[in-house]
């Protein structure tokens, strides 16, 4: 990495810069954002908890966010094993979720335009063929609830049903680049949501 | 409460974010490719080398290196130029750092060191005439590949069968094909399928059975899939223990316990019969009822009589599989018109696998669903050039050239003198030995130490597979691959060249070229594209140099060049020239023509002007009939409809083969029955794909799919580590709780090189009779729960450090 | 004692390390931070967590009570032992003092002064106070992030775990460096927000110091306490938290009962 490199890298990933808003899920059963925030008070015991070390603590100080857990599905998704439900000393996340399909941190949007499988049910249905049509279903053989939350239709095209729980898991999976499908995690891209933002806001600024 | 919201505002207001969301990162279409395959100096013809589709590609070459990929859209096999998501990212391997460039001698500490050609070809040499003297021709080996490139399997094929006059020649085909070979020989009479892929798109029902096709050829799996899209009209059957993709389009889906599937073709030709929807014509003319092993001749009625007790209800008793389904199965096949028949490694991994793939034939032949469009029994096959380059060259222990028997002695001595091999072997024989060599289990059984006497097989040279890892109850192989002179060619450290004394570095089929035959008779050429990295060199380069220690330079004649291209022509023509006269002929398929064509030559095909054969045995389309003395057969003037010159009398076998599961059985103590298969992004054992960061990532590890039942019964919650053991091994996986298996059996994935999730060491190592293929489809084992859940997607490969490190981690 | 003291410390140092490793060998019988952590079936937070979650979203839930229970009966009956008997960011503080000693540093550690127990005390409320409705506008439970025992914890979790550090722990050598430089133990007696929430819960009969009126007048006790208090005084202050190194420096104990700990 050259030291150009080294030091746009250290200026966009600072710990006070901005969070990318999809692909960044709280854990599984967590409760709305704005409670969340409220709710969660750092104790790192889900990042603890978390058997596949994807709940990590989020380095970011936007809206006070630092410290809180967020799975970031690009790098690895949720299992959804379920085991920092019961952990969580404040109920910010809902320790009576226990079963993966009760969760819901966000949900999968697919990309058709560069989806993998698009592409191919495009040409195969007519458009002109270009030799760049490559099949995968990669989302579709990963996906903890298959048939439920993402079925395949006609066995090629994934489509994303409401039981989608966010997992991030098929992000992880996902072998375009960038990624053809993402999670918009839940009240995430809302800001006025989340943290003191909100307060200020309500104070009318 | 888990939210404010209600679950569908959310969903509305999820979508609409998203939406804008996706504005801001939509990239340009379909993403780095096209970007890349616009900086393209030129587009290189070739052929994809991760299944047995034959899918044919173009390599975008940029500055002597290859950047890009893309589908062939003239091709005849993936049309309009599809690819899987492997094949779209092939060219990337051979990049990966791991990369082998030099050859590598094991020193008296066991660590690998590197050396020049000249020392490890010298070594070799030596170790060869030593063991050659000492113990006899047959105590050095040769164990090929469906990987490797015709010309690749002949010359070994030749330099070992005419050169050393040893059948000590195996390759990894029996491991994957030798069913499909012995069940062709035995109801056809010639190998490989009748039919091409364009029967899809011509049958009125498909039958898949013992195939995923979905994941295993996903490229086929898409035309039979839009196929059936497009004609609501055609039925597809899906004969599978697992409801997997391809069971997810099928109008029928048939489960079944895993070994006992005999019983239901021997039911549905019942039900056909019974219900009189046989094809009583095909039947009289062109079929032969017969008991064991195709000699003794019976009678239709003593066959009817014999399939008799396979009543759809005992059927059900037997395999778990619905009577209903039997029934309604044997309806749609026999009453369709057009039926295709498409298997693959359900069927031939198995102990039983010739009598499943009889009966398979058993049910077209008592339709008459032969020589039709759309009717065939075609057996896919999971490697690029296990049909081209091992079958029909003879690259296996049993055969010659053509595809038949070396004992057959008619074929040997025009084989023995078109070779010359009286004059140039080396062996004080003269002649090609008759006696048929060892098949691959049996001769990594006898691999072992020079002083060890209970092994007669002293040395092996392993090209293009992986067998430490893909034999079955590994266990049972490594200590003789360790202790024996083992010589592996590959491009990557694996597993066997962690075992190996000699590893030499070898060049990628886009830096040599070669041809390659698909399932469908279809051969391939793929043109050099790039040069290999350091001193890595085509395996076609290796074996001459072998033949040039050994003294029979002058025998392999290509070993005089040394442009690679010009090595492979004349190889190819010295091996089209060998079966020119055999129903496999190529003759017409010459380098020049394959260079243009732009989709391939399907054999037979006897001279330039003839276009390949889209189906053989029927008059008129099938060039054997014009001629059939050139071949040596006899055929007789007035043929109708079809006639299996194979077969003395020109009529196909019918043969009655019993249910008897000679599989390992579930036991008390080891209560489930695993079966193992592919996934789409993971190819075979994964030292390719496990090195493409994409499809590593799609699929960085192996689990066991175990049935939800199952799970609650032993407590085990999706993502536990669970301990997988059979009497011979153990595998420590990740479970994925589903419920598309059948209960009491699990299934996991092949892949993985991580020393305990390489499932070979749990699989049976019981082989098929007449094949001997081992069994791989059915093991018995015992789940216990080992460990809550851990992050096992490490995507592991063994690397260039591991290869010193005499134990597997 | 004070060797008692020291094992007990450095068993709650190496417990923040052990425990995120027991989890990783799916040990669960113990499981947590010192936020809140798991023993048993027996649930147990820091009651300043807690209270800030209460304060910022204005909910209690039952599970919030049951784990500060045992927290803040200890602190009635015991004091501010947490402090000083458990404490990792103390025992980091007593190791420093330790090493400025070795060195030969000039001691930082200020002269008593009557007022000063009295101003440290209104300083610590009224920043805890400002801090809780900061908290309660913001909704956010911002005063983890100025609580040392809080920040130790989480870090050590992330640093076992994920083999690296978040960027909240920068407050950590901060105030070490301000502490072993310049202010004496200057972020345990006017600022940290867990002693300060425990100090509320102090009794007046709970454990405390106790001292008999007279003694031969030597001052080591006064020397001897780390917060700056003179213990024959503010034996009952709610900034002392029960350390205990008054009691054994004490020379007159060997006599007669002069300055002990007494409970009721």
């Amino acid at each position: 990495m050259s030291l150009f490199d080294s030091i746009k890298n250290a200026l966009n990933e600072n710990p006070f810069s901005g969070h990318y808003k999809i692909n960044r899920m709280r854990p599984p059963g967590s409760v709305d954002e704005k409670r969340f925030m409220k709710l969660c008070v750092r104790c790192s015991r889900c990042v603890e908890v978390c058997p596949y070390d994807v709940v990590k603590r989020s380095t970011k100080t936007e809206y006070g966010e630092i410290g809180t857990p967020f799975i970031y599905a690009e790098e690895a998704g949720c299992h959804l094993c379920m085991k920092c439900t019961s952990v969580c000393p404040t109920g910010a996340i809902d320790p009576k979720v226990t079963e993966m399909e009760q969760t819901s941190i966000g949900i999968a949007r697919i990309n058709e335009e560069t989806c993998n499988n698009y592409i191919y049910d495009r040409q195969e249905s007519g458009e002109e063929a270009d030799g760049m049509a490559a099949l995968c279903s990669s989302c579709f053989n990963v996906c903890p609830l298959q048939h439920e939350a993402i079925r395949l239709e006609n066995g090629l095209t994934p489509v994303i049903t409401e039981k989608c729980t966010g997992c991030g898991l098929c992000v992880e999976r996902c072998p375009t680049r960038p990624r053809s499908i993402s999670i918009i995690p839940k009240d995430m891209p809302d800001a006025a949501t989340a943290g003191y933002y909100h307060f200020l806001k309500r104070m009318g600024k | 409460m888990i939210t404010d919201i209600t679950r569908r505002n959310f969903i509305k207001a999820a979508l609409a974010a998203g939406a804008a969301a996706a504005a801001g990162i939509a990239p340009e279409k379909a993403g780095a490719q096209e970007t890349a395959g616009a900086a393209v100096d030129n587009w290189v013809k070739g052929v994809c080398r991760m299944c047995g589709t034959g899918c044919s590609v173009y390599v975008g070459v940029k500055d002597g290196k290859m950047v890009a990929m893309k589908g062939n859209v003239d091709s005849k096999t993936n049309t309009k130029g599809f690819l899987c998501v492997k094949g779209m990212n092939i060219f990337k391997v051979a990049y990966h750092p791991d990369r082998l460039t030099t050859p590598l001698i094991r020193d008296a500490k066991g660590k690998l060191q590197p050396a020049t050609w000249d020392e490890a070809l010298s070594l070799i040499e030596k170790k060869f005439k030593e063991y050659h003297k000492k113990f006899g021709y047959d105590s050095v080996a040769y164990y090929g590949s469906g990987q490797c490139t015709t010309e690749e399997s002949y010359t070994f094929n030749k330099l070992w069968k005419g050169g050393f006059g040893s059948n000590m020649v195996d390759g990894n085909p029996r491991l994957c094909m030798a069913s499909a070979v012995g069940a062709y020989l035995g109801s056809l009479g010639s190998d490989e399928p009748a039919g091409a892929y364009e029967d899809i798109e011509k049958a009125k029902c498909i039958f898949l059975t013992g195939s995923n096709t979905s994941e295993a050829h996903p490229i086929l799996f898409r035309r039979i899939a839009r196929y059936k899209k497009d004609n609501p009209g055609v039925k597809v059957i899906v004969c599978e223990p697992r409801r997997t993709k391809t069971a997810n389009i099928a109008d029928l889906w048939m489960p079944f316990k895993p070994g006992t599937d005999a019983a239901i073709f021997n039911g549905m030709a019942r039900e056909i019969i019974k219900n009189g929807w046989h094809d009583k014509d095909f039947i009289a003319n062109h079929s032969r009822f017969t008991k064991g092993d195709g000699s003794e001749e019976i009678t239709f009625e003593e066959y009817v009589k014999f399939i008799d007790k396979y009543t759809p209800e005992f059927v059900e008793s037997v395999t778990g599989c619905p009577a209903a389904h039997v029934k309604q199965a044997s309806e749609i096949f026999a009453k369709s018109g057009a039926s295709l028949s498409m298997w693959c490694m359900g069927l031939n991994q198995r102990s039983n696998g010739v009598f499943a793939n009889n009966l398979v034939h058993n049910l077209h032949a008592i339709t008459g669903m032969f020589g039709k469009p759309g009717a065939d029994s075609f057996s896919l096959t999971g490697q690029p050039n296990a049909c081209g380059g091992v079958r029909e060259t003879g690259s296996l222990s049993h055969l010659l050239p053509g595809c038949r028997p070396v004992a057959a002695e008619p074929w040997r001595k025009k084989v023995e003198a078109y070779w010359k091999v009286s004059e140039n072997c080396i062996n004080p024989s003269k002649a090609i030995n008759p006696k048929p060599g060892m098949h691959a289990v049996k001769l990594f059984s006898s691999l072992g130490a020079e002083n060890d006497e209970t092994k007669p097989v002293k040395a092996v040279v392993i090209s293009t597979t992986n067998p430490a890892q893909s034999l079955p109850n590994t266990n049972r192989f490594i200590p003789g691959m360790r202790d024996a002179f083992t010589v592996v060619i590959d491009i990557f450290p694996t597993r066997t060249a962690q075992l190996a004394s000699v590893v030499l570095p070898a060049a990628f089929i886009y830096e040599k070229g070669g041809v390659y035959g698909c399932s469908e008779r279809r051969s391939f050429l793929t043109t050099k594209a790039v040069n290999p990295p350091g001193e890595a060199k085509p395996d076609l380069w290796i074996a001459c140099q072998i033949a040039k220690r050994m003294g029979l330079g002058k025998y392999i004649q290509w070993s005089g060049e040394e442009d690679i291209s010009k090595m492979n022509e004349m190889a190819w023509n010295d091996y089209t020239g060998c079966t020119a006269n055999t129903e496999k002929t190529l003759k017409g398929a010459t380098y020049a023509r394959l260079k243009k064509s732009v989709t391939g030559v399907q054999w037979p095909c006897p001279d330039e002007k003839h276009p390949g054969t889209y189906k053989r045995y029927v008059p008129g389309m099938d060039p054997i009939f014009d001629d059939p003395a050139r071949y040596g057969y006899k055929i007789p003037e007035n043929v109708k409809r079809i006639y299996f010159y194979g077969r003395p009398d020109g009529r196909m076998n019918v043969f009655c083969r019993g249910h008897e599961n000679t599989s390992e059985q579930t036991s008390k103590e080891y209560p489930f029955l695993m079966t193992t298969g592919r996934v789409l992004e993971q190819w075979h054992t994964g030292t390719m794909t496990m090195r493409i960061p994409e499809t590593a990532q799609a699929h960085p590890n192996s689990f066991v799919e175990i049935h939800v039942n199952d799970a609650k019964k032993l407590g085990i919650k999706q993502g536990d580590m669970v301990k997988v053991e059979s009497v011979r091994g153990y595998n420590i996986l990740p479970a994925r709780v589903v419920n598309m298996t059948l209960e009491g059996v699990v299934f996991v994935p092949m892949h993985d090189q991580k020393a305990d999730r390489m499932v070979n060491f749990i699989c049976s190592d019981v082989i098929d009779a007449g094949s001997s293929e081992p069994d791989y489809k059915v093991s018995a084992v015992k789940i216990t729960r080992f460990s809550g859940p851990k992050n096992v997607a490490e995507r592991y490969v063994v690397d260039r450090k591991e290869l010193d490190n005499p134990k597997f981690s | 004692m004070s060797r008692c003291r020291r094992i007990i410390q450095w068993f709650f140092f190496l417990l923040m390390f052990i425990v995120p490793a027991l989890n990783m060998l799916e040990i669960y019988f113990i499981k947590g931070t010192y936020i809140s952590m798991d023993v048993g079936e027996l649930a147990v937070s820091d009651p300043l967590a807690v209270l800030q979650a209460v304060f910022a979203s204005h909910e209690i839930k039952a599970v919030m009570i049951a784990s500060v229970t045992l927290p803040l009966l200890i602190a009635v009956l015991l004091g501010r032992v947490w402090c000083s008997w458990a404490c990792p960011y103390y025992l980091i503080l007593d190791g420093i003092e330790a090493l400025r000693k070795k060195l030969g540093l000039k001691p930082l550690k200020p002269v008593y002064s009557e007022s000063g127990p009295s101003k440290a005390n209104f300083f610590r409320y009224a920043l805890l106070i400002s801090g809780f409705i900061l908290v309660g506008a913001a909704g956010v439970p911002l005063l983890y992030l100025i609580s040392p025992p809080s920040v130790l914890s989480s870090q050590a979790v992330m640093l076992i775990k994920h083999f690296t550090l978040t960027a909240e722990f920068i407050f950590i050598p901060i105030v070490l460096i301000i502490e072993t430089f310049f202010v004496y133990r200057f972020w345990c007696r006017f600022f940290c927000p867990t002693g300060t929430v425990l100090s509320i819960f102090k009794s007046s009969k709970g454990l405390r110091v106790e001292y008999s009126g007279s003694c031969s007048g030597c001052s080591r006790c006064v020397k001897a306490c780390p917060m700056v208090l003179d213990p024959r005084k503010d034996g009952a202050s709610s900034q002392c938290h029960n350390c205990g190194e008054c009691v054994s420096i004490c020379p007159d104990n060997r006599k007669t009962d002069t300055l002990k700990f007494r409970i009721k």
